[in-house]
């Protein structure tokens, strides 16, 4: 399992910095391909872990030997307990962490610095040791992809609009796109990761993972399937609407068909990530960052009274100046009042009806990051696979 | 006449106070949803499939202003799984993943 210095027999940690294996005792720096360790048989399937389990949410975390684990990296609950040493499968390939720890911490609080409305005291959740490094698998795929789809838009004809339908079938070869192969980490969590450039990657070599965690894939072919399906549904999806012609609005794919068939050759990976996790007002939360390129993923906690505020505000501040513009108006000559309220009133209920849609589903979509973020949810994903 | 012009006048007024509410709540909403998303939620996600994809989509039917039948057809030309048949070299690690899918499910 754990790789020794060749000077002194401390324990060697990779750093992400200087691309080494780096011993913690007497400072010397060895490249991963070169250190050998005894105990491991590089040609074989299987390589040593340690797994802990929480016994809070039940997920499983695996690290090498060099490091202890104190507290649950997806639920943040200390109740973690060593499990058992175990053998798991080798992977095909690794993305080493380039960002390091402090880095990734930098991140995200570059996040916070001079943000109004997410509350001061979590700033002190953001401390080296609420931070981990994890391994996160994936598949690699490459896939035939066949959807059909049925489209609806509306055109403009004169002062009314028309609905029309559009029918749209065709097919894609993907190349490389990674699937997470962990239950416990949300597809959507994941893909708010990317993107992680393959260029970086190695031959899978388990002294990389020292210092670290990591996790398993936990998938089978089925699910991998599924999970390729909808990850290559959304990547059509954005780009079959293109095909519609330019003076169509509001295109809205009804409904589609899709079918996806992964390739004989799907490769096993372990990505970088960093994990933030803390607790503010009893309720965990969860930060990630890109370990290749410091992308930092999640939803940071808000003052709702601020947020609730602002809402106000803007609504009271809304209806003063259409009552504002109500007295203006009228004080004119009357064919240029009715003129006026005319345009204004119809402007003005375009632009609301506009502004409620994409305000309504954005913040759908931000409450949705926010349980993502929440690690409840994560929870409550693996309690919903386990049973 | 004074009573029509009174339910006119209140008609007009609930009217007048709905479109207000509607227009200050939709602005509300759509400013706390830029707020939210700039200071709180970190890190968009954005799918190109040029990302992925050398080819592109390859369109086999492409009917714009299509009627109503057209759906069918095209759902029924779509609706099977054209790899069903198709046999794979599933890696051993998924195999063995869904051996103890299994397993934990007997027990």
């Amino acid at each position: 399992m754990a790789v020794l210095c060749s000077n002194c027999a401390g324990k060697l940690i990779f750093n992400p910095a200087s691309q080494k294996l780096e011993c913690a005792n007497c400072g010397a720096g060895f490249r991963p391909e070169d250190v050998s360790d005894i105990n491991a048989d590089i040609h074989s399937k299987y390589y040593d872990t340690r797994v802990y389990t929480c016994s809070h949410c039940g997920a499983e975390v695996v690290t090498s030997d060099t490091e202890s684990s104190t507290f649950c990296v997806y639920c943040g609950n200390p109740a973690i307990v060593f499990s058992r040493v175990s053998k798991e499968y080798r992977p095909d390939g690794i993305i080493p962490f380039k960002i390091t720890k402090q880095q990734a911490l930098d991140k995200i609080k570059s996040k916070f610095v001079n943000n109004p409305i997410v509350p001061k005291e979590i700033a002190g959740s953001f401390k080296p040791e609420n931070m981990r490094g994890i391994y996160v698998p994936y598949w690699v795929i490459n896939a035939d992809y066949q959807e059909a789809d049925w489209i609806s838009g509306t055109v403009k004809r004169g002062k009314s609009s028309e609905t029309r339908y559009y029918s749209r079938s065709g097919e894609v070869k993907f190349k490389n796109v990674p699937i997470d192969g962990s239950r416990i980490l949300n597809d959507d969590v994941s893909l708010r990761l990317e993107p992680f450039y393959l260029e970086d990657s190695k031959e899978f070599d388990e002294d990389y993972l020292n210092g670290f965690y990591s996790n398993t894939s936990d998938m089978d072919f089925m699910d991998l399937r599924e999970s390729a399906s909808k990850r290559c549904h959304k990547l059509y999806a954005e780009e079959v609407v293109k095909s519609i012609p330019r003076n169509v609005n509001s295109v809205r794919i009804r409904d589609s068909i899709y079918w996806a068939d992964i390739q004989d050759d799907p490769i096993y990976m372990m990505f970088p990530v960093w994990f933030l996790t803390f607790k503010y007002n009893g309720k965990p939360y969860t930060i990630l960052v890109n370990g290749q390129t410091g992308k930092v993923t999640g939803t940071l906690p808000w003052l709702k009274k601020r947020v609730w505020g602002i809402a106000i505000a803007t609504f009271i501040l809304v209806i003063a100046f259409i009552i504002g513009m109500f007295f203006v108006i009228n004080s004119g000559a009357a064919a240029i009042v009715t003129f006026m309220w005319t345009c204004g009133v119809s402007a003005l209920l375009c632009t609301s009806v506009v502004s409620f849609t994409v305000g309504f589903r954005g913040l759908r979509r931000i409450l949705k990051n926010l349980r993502l973020a929440q690690s409840e949810a994560i929870f409550n994903y693996v309690k919903r696979r386990q049973s | 006449m004074i009573e029509r012009f009174n339910a006119n006048m209140l008609g007009m007024s609930l009217m007048a106070i709905a479109f207000l509410i509607f227009t200050g709540v939709s602005f509300a909403l759509l400013i706390t949803y830029k707020i939210l998303k700039k200071y709180s939620d970190i890190g968009d996600s954005s799918c190109d499939i040029k990302e992925y994809s050398r080819t592109g989509i390859r369109y086999n039917r492409t009917v714009d202003n299509a009627p109503a039948i057209e759906k069918s057809f095209l759902f029924a030309d779509y609706g099977v799984d054209p790899y069903a048949e198709k046999k794979h070299n599933v890696p051993e690690v998924l195999l063995k993943n869904a051996e103890n899918d299994i397993n934990k499910f007997v027990k």
